[in-house]
């Protein structure tokens, strides 16, 4: 099978995933005992009759599968229903948070990457030395630290004890410069970092280490294949089997754990939010969730389950792009 | 096909004595204990289960000794350990007193009081109860679940692939803590509790093993040794069983110890956020987010259940890093 009818082959064989992630969001949402409205108003009293008209005015009153239908054709045009908490739109609330969010994530991978696969590459050529020695006890604190309370001692450090760094929100790079009162783009860039920087440190940790773990026990397992030793015979220099051997080899577990992680940063992003008060996505959970917004709740499941098959797809093409090992489709 | 070349000739003739002792428990521990780092993570987790053993016998104990409605506990005549849950009564208790070093610290609270007065020590010692408790036994569900279907998806291929990764990739693609959230506020009905966090942790992470254990069974169904099986006629389970999970299985059992980890990780952020433990359960997440309030005036407040949590997590990935080393013959040594 070719790399393209596969891409397409992958992205049609997501729809299932989709679907299947709005019936379970579904089903949880609607698993709660009482129904939606009384759990809203949690347990301020009343008249059953407005009750009663909400329902109906949101089709709250009609069958389970009923609604999910209605709900489903709506969703494909775009709308994922209406806050009855807040009296918006879900997209439209959804759409003003993701910014931050996206920011918050795709830096703390930059940071991640960027630091991981150097750092597990050294340890894995000088392994046992005092070089590889460090960079694994700072991936072992790494993975073993609770993102949150990196977070929280972060801002202990250098915000509360140092003031050098803000404890909270982000500087968004998207917006003008006039509108925080800064001089120019200039200041704006120097600012949006100032901010991104504890919460991107906080949330990409746990990535890096991970990924610098993986890294490094790959390029081991791959530094000992038969085929570096053929080439060591054949004279080929370190640095070339290095790069062009082993290092390409021991990629391929790097893109899963990437992709497999999407889901933990996403996940991660609801606390980092949450511990420096960033208006993203993950706050907006929290505050549905306090709330029992359950239409928003539902929506933002749905988008960031969305969000991560996305990942997957581009994942999996990869895999198949980079080891040409792996055969997919047609069997034998 | 580098990296099975090695276990060619075990695989053809069947296992033989000395393939078997080197696979063996007693010689897996014993490499463990050999690697100073396992060992000591080894000692650490020992001890945070013993911890959490007493505190679960001792909370039994007293509750058949003295009546469930009784909230002494035997802890509290050792003077080391004050009561983990009873919040002392006006006037008896300071709060917020800091820790042994400190100038204004005594010996009574060594890590100082929380902001009820209770003894900080005793509720860290507690804390461990849950987290192990909720981290080995998830994981134990996501382990077994996930080899069984990541095995079976990428050994047939196929439909029967098709399916289970869609069903998989479907709970695994809301990320855990919003999945866990999500199930543990609705089922609960907007009263989340520690139960409903444990069966919630423990579903949404089958799937991160069965993908793991699918992409290494992915590489290994290309293998000769698994194309000689075919041509010799063994049967699929039998092959599934002995070639294909044992040769998958190294990366999905380092994976397990690291899980207990995340688990903890994932519970500890459940907790903070008021979906996991709740007060007055000693929980490490359920502290940190009490003491988030008091970070510009009293800072031990975060640091010791953070430094709890990382400690019991550093053992079980240090165990699991030796674990690694001891049961993959990839690895030379």
């Amino acid at each position: 099978m070719g790399l393209l009818r596969y891409t397409a082959f992958r992205v049609i064989q997501a729809i299932p995933v989709l679907i299947g992630i709005t019936v379970i969001t579904f089903i949880l949402a609607n698993l709660a005992p009482g129904d939606p409205v009384r759990l809203m108003l949690q347990g301020q009293e009343v008249d059953q009759e407005v009750i009663e008209r909400v329902e109906r005015q949101y089709g709250l009153d009609r069958p389970l599968h009923e609604r999910y239908v209605t709900y489903m054709a709506n969703l494909v045009q775009g709308d994922l229903g209406h806050s009855i908490h807040r009296d918006r739109p879900v997209t439209e609330l959804m759409i003003q948070r993701a910014g931050p969010t996206l920011l918050l994530v795709i830096s703390a991978y930059a940071f991640a990457l960027a630091t991981a696969i150097p750092l597990g590459i050294i340890a894995a050529t000088r392994r046992n030395e005092p070089t590889d020695h460090v960079s694994r006890i700072v991936a072992l604190i790494g993975v073993s630290t609770p993102s949150f309370w990196i977070g929280i001692m972060l801002i202990l450090i250098f915000a509360i004890q140092l003031g050098w760094l803000p404890s909270s929100g982000l500087v968004y790079p998207w917006r003008s410069p006039d509108h925080y009162g800064y001089s120019g783009y200039l200041e704006l860039a120097f600012q949006t970092i100032r901010h991104l920087l504890l919460p991107m440190v906080a949330l990409g940790t746990l990535q890096m280490a991970t990924l610098m773990r993986v890294e490094r026990t790959q390029m081991i397992e791959s530094l000992q294949g038969e085929y570096v030793k053929l080439a060591r015979a054949y004279g080929v220099p370190e640095r070339t089997i290095l790069r062009k051997h082993a290092f390409q080899v021991a990629q391929l577990p790097i893109i899963t754990i990437v992709g497999l992680n999407l889901s933990t940063a996403l996940g991660g992003a609801v606390l980092i939010e949450y511990v420096f008060n960033i208006n993203g996505m993950g706050r907006l959970f929290l505050e549905a969730i306090q709330s029992l917004d359950y239409q928003l709740i539902m929506g933002i499941t749905i988008v960031i389950g969305a969000m991560f098959v996305i990942g997957v797809i581009i994942t999996d093409i990869s895999y198949a792009y980079i080891d040409p090992r792996v055969t997919y489709g047609d069997r034998d | 096909m580098a990296i099975g070349e090695g276990q060619m000739d075990t695989d053809a003739g069947g296992p033989s004595e000395d393939v078997e002792a080197k696979f063996g428990w007693r010689y897996t521990f014993a490499k463990v204990m050999q690697d100073t780092t396992a060992r000591w993570g080894l000692y650490v987790v020992a001890v945070v289960l013993l911890i959490s053993a007493y505190t679960v016998v001792d909370s039994n104990l007293s509750r058949l000794t003295f009546g469930a409605m009784s909230d002494f506990t035997f802890a509290e005549t050792l003077p080391i350990f004050d009561h983990p849950e009873r919040i002392p009564p006006p006037g008896q208790g300071e709060g917020n007193v800091p820790p042994v070093f400190h100038a204004d610290g005594s010996m009574s609270n060594p890590l100082g009081t929380d902001p009820s007065g209770r003894d900080y020590f005793t509720r860290i010692v507690y804390g461990a109860q849950v987290s192990v408790s909720v981290g080995i036994a998830s994981t134990l569900i996501g382990f077994v679940g996930g080899t069984i279907i990541g095995a079976v998806s990428g050994f047939y291929g196929g439909r029967i692939d098709d399916l289970l990764m869609r069903m998989v990739e479907t709970v695994y693609a809301i990320p855990p803590l919003i999945l866990i959230i999500v199930f543990t506020v609705f089922v609960s009905g907007g009263t989340p509790d520690i139960t409903y966090a444990i069966i919630g942790v423990g579903i949404t992470f089958i799937p991160v093993f069965a993908r793991i254990i699918r992409s290494e069974v992915l590489s290994v169904r290309e293998m000769d040794y698994i194309e000689a099986a075919k041509a010799s006629g063994v049967k699929n389970r039998n092959i599934i069983l002995r070639h294909v999970i044992p040769n998958s299985f190294a990366p999905v059992l380092v994976y397990a110890t690291l899980q207990i980890g995340v688990t903890i990780l994932i519970v500890a952020g459940l907790s903070f956020l008021g979906y996991g433990a709740q007060p007055p359960t000693p929980d490490w997440g359920q502290m940190l987010n009490v003491s988030h309030g008091y970070m510009h005036s009293n800072v031990w407040l975060s640091i010791w259940p953070g430094l709890a949590i990382l400690v019991t997590i550093m053992g079980f990935n240090l165990f699991g890093d030796g674990l690694q080393d001891a049961l993959d013959p990839r690895i030379d040594d």
